[in-house]
């Protein structure tokens, strides 16, 4: 029977046309709700489910109007006026309205979760009239346009009608959406697949060359995801390793991508900690790192070097600035001159070999040995890291860590890392860095609205980084992704990295 | 029969309980806070007093135990962390496909592995009864993993003739919701084209999963047949001019499948185990994968959630293969 019922399914293997454009991912989205687009699987969902007031066009850094018809900034640049667009309207038929964008701003600010890091200096909005809201700055901020192509505007009546004790829609919201961006929710099944079909009724309208209906897909395994793409049952699938892209790059009607993007990984050097408090052994680890080896044989050529301290797509990132580089004679004459003897030294290092972080540890293990340093592994999850790293006395001595930054100002990478208020407490200072002078520099810098100026401020910001190193920078990411030669628009968003942006991509 | 059945149910209560404890205790040991998992990443000290306030967390770890089993005993296992669902109704949803799964592959096992065990068993030292040593060898030692992709690779990449992953096919309409396993519940309202297509999905998976177990059923189900061959009462039976068949199947078999019985049942434990691997590279969406996630998102309620649930399943198979003995065997008797 059993035989009868294999031979059965194996010749009933339906064929024909797929009325879907179907992506591969490693994961889904744990929630839909647009407050968690800090998460690039949620921001994947959000940015064509839900619409901002601002965003990106694709494919680049330059800021559009989005659900917004216009804005006007004053004079101090501490209130920003939007004005909503008239034909925009949520899923549901009802118009977006100036009441709805300070709902959302509201709302993040009472959950103080996901884009709130980003937004961290607004301080609350207020309703002009039914299409005008003010939203106000505790202090002036350049990155404020690019902050908030995140913050997705969702519909006010809907989350206060599926409310749980008081969890402002958080519950609901997971496996429902509320947004007016230029596609809607089909189905949502956990861990599994997210199906989203056109909004007839978007506000930026639809042109001739558009997909009507997309599946995300969960496949974690990469052999599959290729098999998938391959075979034709996929348009397009995330990659995560250079054999894959290379393997992939000689089959017909397959094309490879890769995209640079803004994501930068550090290494961060606990500056309280005995041995990495003085300045020299910081650097002696950060010229001991193998840059070379991590770029070229660790990543077959899919990753790049920094310009100083951010990368290359940033703002403010000078390509004249120093690239981070390997010396090992200098790194042994730091060493010395910091009064270490070889094999005297024991550090820790956390990183995530879930993620595919461990041979970064090696390297740097390598590394640190040519310097008589011991390192020791401390293979750790994500969550768990942060949570040590709300504590000095939980904190490892070294680290990594990866920002995806949400555009490219400088602000972004630089005060998230090395301004001291963010140290501790969930924050990404994992140094523990504290430097008055750093952090001044970092806040005119951040309230600076001349471009020039601020760049200026950043590179003295930059310098006394290099100076002090409490984080080594490691590389670029590359964004490798692979597709059928029939899809196009797939660019990678700078300021959304790892996301698809549906509303760009067709089928031809 | 039936006193023995409620005793045994009786006797779970402290197992479960036992369990419980012991889960409570170890995920309560792991590094990181329960409140600021809860309440995020960012949240200030306001907030997390709040959630611990909520929770119950501020509280010693006998207290929320003892609350912990309160909202248990009304069936309340929690909400879960990361998703702000209930940890129940996300069971609901994910136990099914674990279940269709799971019994596809004992389906396999068992009407694969018996008569296979049976069939060498009655020509011990046969080229066929060789070949299927070193096949056991193979399905018993081959990892899940590896034979997944194998399989995949064949018969997905290859021949294009079975999904790669997933439950159903993108343009198959799921039928609607009676069991939550997509065969049964297609099956129930006659939607052909949707259980054909789901049969299609579940194949690899079960395959995978079956190929250890068959082998070990057909294995058990083999020696043990030998060894009846061997006892007087199939002599007897001979010798009384049974047909040969009617010796293999009448008087060696039922003996034969007292231990087959016991690698069954024990399969089930195994079973729910592999399925966390499998279900991830099939993409199949059960509990295995809620497991996954769960562990790696630090979601306490979800750990104890699904621990419990697997022990339950495991005692009632526990039960069931003992139910099963006393069917096979008249001699046994539970009173």
């Amino acid at each position: 029977m059993t035989c009868a019922l294999f031979v059965t399914c194996l010749g009933c293997a339906p064929a024909g046309e797929r009325s879907h454009l179907v992506l591969l991912t490693e994961g889904i989205a744990p929630t839909m709700d647009p407050v968690m687009a800090t998460d690039s699987r949620v921001d994947n969902l959000a940015i064509n489910l839900y619409s901002a007031l601002v965003q990106y066009r694709p494919g680049t850094t330059e800021v559009r109007m989005d659900l917004a018809a216009s804005y006007e900034v004053s004079e101090d640049a501490r209130r920003y006026v939007f004005e909503v667009r008239e034909n925009a309207r949520f899923h549901d038929g009802k118009p977006v309205l100036a009441e709805d964008v300070k709902f959302s701003i509201d709302r993040m600010l009472t959950l103080r979760i996901g884009v709130w890091r980003y937004l961290t200096p607004v301080s609350g909005a207020e309703v002009l009239d039914t299409r005008r809201v003010a939203i106000d700055l505790h202090e002036p901020f350049a990155g404020f346009l690019g902050a908030m192509t995140r913050l997705y505007i969702a519909n006010a009546d809907l989350i206060r009608a599926n409310e749980y004790e008081g969890d402002l829609g958080q519950r609901w919201l997971q496996n429902h959406t509320a947004g007016a961006g230029p596609y809607r929710l089909v189905s949502f099944q956990p861990e599994q697949q997210v199906t989203v079909e056109r909004n007839p009724g978007y506000h930026l309208g639809w042109g001739p060359r558009h997909v009507d209906r997309a599946v995300f897909r969960v496949i974690r395994e990469e052999v599959a995801r290729r098999i998938a793409l391959v075979t034709g049952d996929a348009d397009w699938i995330f990659v995560s390793s250079a054999d894959t892209l290379q393997a992939l790059a000689g089959e017909p009607g397959v094309r490879v991508n890769r995209d640079l993007t803004l994501n930068q990984l550090y290494f961060a050097f606990n500056t309280q900690s005995e041995h990495l408090g003085d300045a020299r052994v910081r650097r002696a680890l950060a010229l001991a790192y193998d840059y070379e080896g991590h770029i070229e044989h660790l990543m077959g050529g899919n990753a790049a070097q920094a310009h100083g301290v951010l990368p290359a797509g940033a703002e403010c990132a000078s390509p004249d600035a120093p690239r981070p580089r390997t010396d090992l004679d200098a790194a042994r004459r730091l060493v010395a001159s910091a009064g270490i003897r070889p094999g005297e030294v024991e550090l820790t290092m956390a990183f995530e070999g879930t993620t595919g972080e461990t041979p970064f540890f090696e390297i740097m293990r390598a590394g640190a040995a040519q310097l008589g340093i011991r390192l020791n592994a401390v293979d750790i999850e994500w969550d768990a890291k942060v949570e040590n790293y709300t504590r000095l006395e939980t904190s490892t001595d070294m680290g990594t860590i990866w920002i995806f930054a949400p555009g490219p100002e400088a602000h972004h990478y630089m005060h998230s890392l090395v301004h001291s208020s963010q140290a501790g407490d969930g924050g990404d200072n994992f140094a523990w860095y504290e430097n008055a002078a750093m952090d001044e520099l970092l806040d005119t810098a951040a309230a600076e609205l001349d471009g020039e100026r601020r760049c200026e401020l950043y590179r003295e910001a930059e310098a006394l980084w290099l100076e002090e190193m409490p984080f080594a920078v490691g590389v670029t990411m590359v964004g490798l992704s692979a597709q059928r030669d029939d899809l196009h628009g797939s660019a990678v968003s700078l300021g959304h990295p790892l996301t698809q942006n549906l509303y760009a991509m067709w089928k031809e | 029969m039936g006193p023995f059945v409620a005793r045994r149910l009786l006797q779970m209560v402290p197992v479960l309980l036992g369990v419980s404890i012991l889960t409570f205790a170890l995920t309560n040991l792991l590094p990181g806070d329960p409140a600021r998992a809860a309440a995020g990443r960012h949240a200030n000290a306001e907030q997390l007093e709040a959630v611990r306030d909520r929770l119950g967390l501020d509280r010693p770890l006998p207290v929320q135990y003892a609350m912990y089993m309160g909202r248990l005993l009304q069936g309340d296992l929690g909400t879960s962390l990361t998703s702000k669902q209930a940890v129940a109704e996300e069971l609901r949803l994910f136990f099914p496909a674990t279940l269709e799964l799971l019994l596809a592959t004992m389906v396999i096992a068992v009407s694969v592995g018996i008569p296979l065990g049976v069939f060498t068993a009655t020509r011990r030292g046969s080229w066929a009864d060789r070949a299927f040593l070193g096949f056991s060898y193979f399905g018993v030692g081959m990892p899940v993993f590896f034979m997944a992709l194998l399989l995949q690779i064949v018969f997905a990449g290859w021949l294009r003739v079975l999904p790669i992953a997933g439950r159903l096919g993108l343009e198959t309409v799921p039928p609607p919701t009676f069991t939550g396993m997509y065969t049964v519940d297609a099956l129930l309202v006659g939607q052909w084209t949707t259980l054909l297509d789901a049969l299609r999905h579940l194949l690899l998976p079960a395959l995978t999963l079956a190929m250890a177990g068959t082998s070990e059923v057909a294995r058990i189900t083999r020696r043990s047949m030998l060894q009846a061959l061997d006892q007087e009462y199939v002599r007897t039976a001979r010798a009384k001019g049974f047909p040969e068949r009617t010796v293999w199947l009448r008087h060696a078999l039922p003996n034969a499948l007292l231990p087959t019985t016991t690698v069954i049942g024990l399969q089930v434990a195994f079973l729910l185990g592999g399925t966390v691997l499998i279900e991830n590279l099939f993409s199949w969406g059960g509990l295995g994968t809620y497991a996954w996630t769960g562990i790696f998102r630090m979601d306490i309620p979800v750990i104890m959630g699904i621990t419990l649930i697997a022990t339950t399943v495991y005692l009632i198979v526990n039960l069931g293969v003992d139910l099963v003995y006393a069917r096979l065997d008249p001699r046994i008797r539970y009173e």
